[in-house]
């Protein structure tokens, strides 16, 4: 009977809920930094916004705009153009572009791709890397959100950098092997040449002279032809040259790359071995970390050269961005999604 | 998603103290009460008899023969059952906050837990199937070995005798396109029984779900949810004199297409098939006040896995032969009982590293002492060693049992170690296997105690659990890597209890339980792990299930309500990922016809009558309110000679 009446206690103790998720949710992005979260897959991934100067933190964007439904899983990047915002997840079975209006982070369209990675913008147009084996690159409308042409490129393109009309798109192989970069001449979104790095090219960014670097991931020991160490290449856009290659470990490690605002510092991660600063006339490539840690990301806040940093946390979990000053003294640290990766950061 | 929130925190710890109170109440009169159990037989050298808690599940197979074992457990007892789906979803089974891979699921005597992953899907495994069905509650691996960490889920074919020619026939239908078709076949005479039971299942589910991770929430129809399954059970039993014989075999197979997650844009192209063969011979042998009993079991299963999706398609086979030897005997007020065991695993994984082999031996001494009328000491000691971990595991455990006169009361205590060995894909997978993995280790102390006066039947159960070196997997650059990570403490108690009621003709039966349960993490590997103090994932603070039968000459109308508490999805316990609790009610009716040598059931159930929304994980759909109905027939066509 005490069971019957202890069971009776909890009935009678629990009253219906309010849904958890709101469908009017007033969020304006203007500034501060958007971080992907990846989730816990298959589970969607989120949006979080840091104020990174009141330290306002705000979770879920997407989901809290759009009545709970989520932006898909793996949310790998978030990118800004104009007054629209670009959550782009690879899915747990065919993935996602969701274009936002960043005055309340309604869903204004969803374009369905294969496995999308990236996005980056050129005049009216936005360019998105998909394909976990044969890679694509689509060139979507801004105006109008439609897909208006497509073009073949290496296998599991990452990402991709837009500098003096030409779009540089890394080719990582994803679930295959892939070492090269495509380089596409955006006035006829045709393939202008194919460079061979080593194996797993994976991020790309700009330097104050103009140069791309590209960051390549290597091999693990497991892997076949592995283990191959990760490398920073310098190139040339003009002359489409490898201008330096630089060895930054032993075995496939490095992944995602940041530059500061003067373009002079680029920062890499080992996921167990801290952040390093590596100045792009190659003086610092000894150099020990300037933070220690396990991390899956790195951005850099271009107003104040601080690095974020993204420690997913086993993706059980939220995730930690920590702030870090230009020399790696710890400013900040905040709590985001599940597998946050990196930020876009305005 | 609407959900149900408990505010609880102060009845929760109201409940708690009654709990407390109802199991060392007793122990203060302990002393004054006499016992009126005189004699032991050698047969109770039995560790559950003993030591353990247990609830027994026999006499809710006749009318439940069609179901499955898992939705039997989630309509009448507070251990988590966890499926992703509907009929034919991977459904497992977590006692006492340990994971699936944490409890082991016995076949006659063998452990069935899948090798590759440690737990057992208990999807397409009917009731009837078995004769006894046996839910053991805590730390058990001095009985059972590794694995048996939460608990054990015991499930045993048993000899009819003298029956002469039994057939059965049955079937069931219901929503989703279900049904099920079962035969048996059986014969019997005092030295002989053979029987053979066929069960063939097919589902559908092509239930109707609100899309909650499309815009819009539409409603949809699942599609590729389809659910095959087909048993076959032969049992064989002789014996003469002080001997007995049984052989028993079980071929299952099973495929199983995978439905889309909720938040996918292609249609699934995903589904698993597996087939599994098992067998047990057991050789048994009275020899003057002893028991001699000896088996050879073996297990082998297939597995196949296709994703056209992304194109990922892997298969393997496990095979295990295991060898058990017993012996039972007495000597004055003690009762012995020596056990060794000794396995052989092996896979074949296409992901795999090699062919990996382990070999286990695992040997036990347990005793009986008869202290004083109604009081038993006992004691297990024993070693368990692998061949994959050089290292010698001890175990031990020491406990008494307290019957009071007239058996009213009984009360059960025991202090145990427990462990668990790596599964194979911890230890082999070919990206993060990883043979430098420990076993887990804890230990486990629990105390019971069973009121049984006229109609009622109060039963209760306190525990406390530790596991250390817990394994979890962990990202480590392009893929994951198993490495024992944590130290994990699970403490609660448990409630049952029963009445029986009779109005003239009418009975009124209450079964009611409810299950308190806390584990957390303790320590971890991981710097500032958040886990810690937490919850740990998709365990339930509070589980609970009542049920309600009024039986009128054949007839039985019951209602069943089942509560599952809040679940944590991440390991900081945020609430804006949990799963709300939620109530699952059942009603059921039915009659058994008897007519001399001729039964028949019909049964008509409504599950999850007040069709409710829940949720075992964001992206599965699940079905709503579902109607079915069963018959079973039952002949038996001729009575052999009695005697014997």
């Amino acid at each position: 009977m005490i069971a019957a009446v202890s069971l009776g206690i909890l009935m009678t103790a629990c009253t219906k809920d309010e849904p958890t998720a709101a469908c009017e949710v007033a969020f304006g992005f203007t500034s501060g930094a958007l971080i992907s979260n990846e989730g816990a897959w298959p589970n969607s991934g989120t949006v979080s916004h840091v104020d990174l100067t009141t330290g306002t933190v705000t979770n879920s964007l997407y989901e809290d705009a759009n009545c709970g439904v989520g932006a898909g899983a793996g949310v790998q990047s978030v990118a800004v153009n104009s007054t629209k915002g670009y959550i782009v997840s690879t899915g747990s079975a065919g993935g996602n572009l969701q274009i936002v209006d960043l005055t309340s982070f309604k869903n204004n369209k969803s374009l369905s791709f294969s496995y999308p990675r990236y996005i980056d913008f050129s005049g009216n147009s936005a360019y998105l890397t998909d394909g976990s084996g044969a890679g694509s690159v689509y060139k979507i409308s801004t105006l109008s959100n439609i897909v208006s042409d497509t073009l073949a490129v290496g296998s599991g393109p990452e990402n991709l950098h837009i500098s003096n009309g030409k779009l540089f798109v890394a080719n990582s192989g994803g679930y295959a092997l892939d070492s090269s970069i495509t380089i596409i001449d955006l006035a006829t979104f045709t393939v202008d040449t194919t460079i061979n790095l080593t194996y797993r090219p994976i991020d790309i960014v700009e330097d104050k002279n103009g140069n791309i670097w590209v960051s390549c991931q290597g091999l693990a020991s497991w892997e076949t032809n592995g283990p191959t160490a990760p490398m920073l290449y310098e190139i040339n856009p003009a002359s489409e040259a490898i201008v330096n290659s630089y060895t930054v470990g032993t075995t496939e490690d490095i992944k995602r790359i940041a530059i500061n605002s003067t373009k002079d510092v680029i920062y890499y991660y080992h996921e167990y071995g801290g952040v390093f600063a590596f100045n792009i006339d190659g003086s610092t490539i000894n150099d020990p970390a300037i933070i220690e840690g396990s991390f899956y990301g790195v951005s850099v806040d271009p107003a104040t050269d601080n690095i974020l940093t993204f420690n997913p946390n086993g993706f059980t979990s939220a995730s930690t961005m920590s702030v870090y000053s230009s020399t790696g003294d710890s400013l900040a640290s905040y709590s985001l999604g599940i597998g946050a990766n990196e930020a876009f950061i305005k | 998603m609407p959900g149900v929130r408990c505010v609880r925190d102060k009845r929760v710890r109201g409940v708690l103290t009654i709990l407390g109170a109802l199991v060392f109440f007793p122990l203060s009169i302990f002393a004054q009460l006499k016992s009126s159990v005189d004699t032991i037989s050698v047969v109770e050298v039995d560790y559950v008899h003993s030591l353990k808690s247990s609830t027994s599940f026999d006499s809710l197979i006749p009318t439940s023969s069609l179901k499955s074992i898992g939705d039997l457990l989630l309509e009448s007892s507070n251990v988590q059952i966890k499926q992703f789906g509907g009929k034919g979803s991977t459904q497992s089974i977590q006692i006492r906050g340990f994971s699936s891979s944490q409890n082991q699921v016995n076949w006659n005597g063998l452990p069935i837990n899948s090798l590759t992953l440690g737990m057992f899907d208990l999807a397409g495994s009917s009731v009837g199937s078995f004769d006894k069905l046996q839910l053991i509650n805590g730390s058990s691996s001095v009985e059972y070995g590794g694995g048996a960490i939460g608990g054990v889920l015991d499930l045993k074919n048993t000899a009819h005798w003298n029956k002469g020619l039994d057939l059965s026939f049955g079937g069931s239908v219901g929503s989703f396109n279900a049904n099920m078709d079962r035969y048996k076949f059986a014969y019997s005479n005092n030295r002989f029984s053979y029987s053979l039971l066929y069960i063939n299942e097919f589902v559908k589910n092509d239930y109707d779900f609100i899309n909650t991770q499309v815009l819009g929430k539409p409603q949809e129809t699942q599609e590729h949810g389809e659910f095959w399954n087909t048993n076959l059970v032969q049992e064989v039993y002789y014996r003469k004199g002080n001997n007995k014989v049984k052989w028993v075999s079980w071929l299952n197979g099973r495929k199983k297409n995978t439905p889309k997650f909720l938040n996918a844009n292609e249609a699934s192209r995903k589904s698993t098939a597996d087939s599994s063969f098992r067998n047990v011979l057991n050789y048994t042998r009275i020899i003057k006040n002893s028991i001699l009993d000896i088996s050879y079991g073996y297990s082998g299963s297939g597995f196949n896995y296709w994703d056209y999706n992304d194109s990922i398609f892997s298969d393997y086979f496990v095979s295990e032969h295991f060898v058990l030897a017993g012996y039972k005997f007495k000597y004055k007020k003690f009762r012995f009982r020596i056990k060794s065991r000794l396995e052989r695993q092996s896979v074949v994984n296409s992901r795999y590293v090699g062919t990996p082999i382990r070999t286990q031996n695992f040997n036990t001494a347990f005793v009986n002492y008869s202290l004083k009328k109604g009081l038993l000491l006992s004691g297990v000691v024993g070693t368990q060693t692998s061949t994959r971990d050089k290292s010698l595991i001890p175990i031990g455990s020491l406990g008494y049992k307290y019957i009071t006169s007239k058996k009213i009361m009984t009360l059960k205590g025991n202090i145990s170690n427990h462990f668990r060995y790596p599964t194979f894909n911890n230890l082999f997978w070919d990206t993060g296997g990883n043979l430098e993995l420990k076993p887990e280790k804890g230990w486990n102390i629990e105390h019971s105690f069973k009121l049984e006066k006229k109609n009622h039947i109060l039963k209760s159960e306190v525990y406390f659990s530790n596991v250390k070196d817990w394994i979890q997997w962990l990202p480590n650059g392009s893929f994951w890597v198993p490495l024992n990570v944590k130290a994990v403490r699970s403490y609660g108690a448990d409630l049952n209890y029963k009445f029986n009621y009779r109005i003239k003709k009418v009975k009124l039966k209450l079964n009611s339980g409810i299950a308190y349960t806390k584990t957390t993490v303790t320590e971890s590997i991981i710097n500032n792990d958040p886990a810690i103090g937490n919850q740990v994932t998709y365990v339930p603070l509070i589980n609970g299930n009542m049920s309600l039968a009024v039986e009128w000459e054949q007839f039985v109308l019951q209602y069943q309500t089942a509560y599952k508490g809040k679940q944590y999805t991440t390991v900081d316990n945020n609430e804006r990922y949990a799963l709300p609790a939620y109530f699952m009610n059942n009603i059921s009716a039915w009659r058994l016809t008897k007519i001399k040598s001729y039964s028949f059931l019909v049964k008509g159930e409504i599950q999850n009558l007040l069709d409710a929304v829940y949720s075992v994980d964001q992206n599965y759909a699940l079905p709503g309110r579902a109607f079915y109905l069963s018959i079973l027939l039952n002949l038996n066509l001729h009575t052999p000679e009695k005697g014997g």
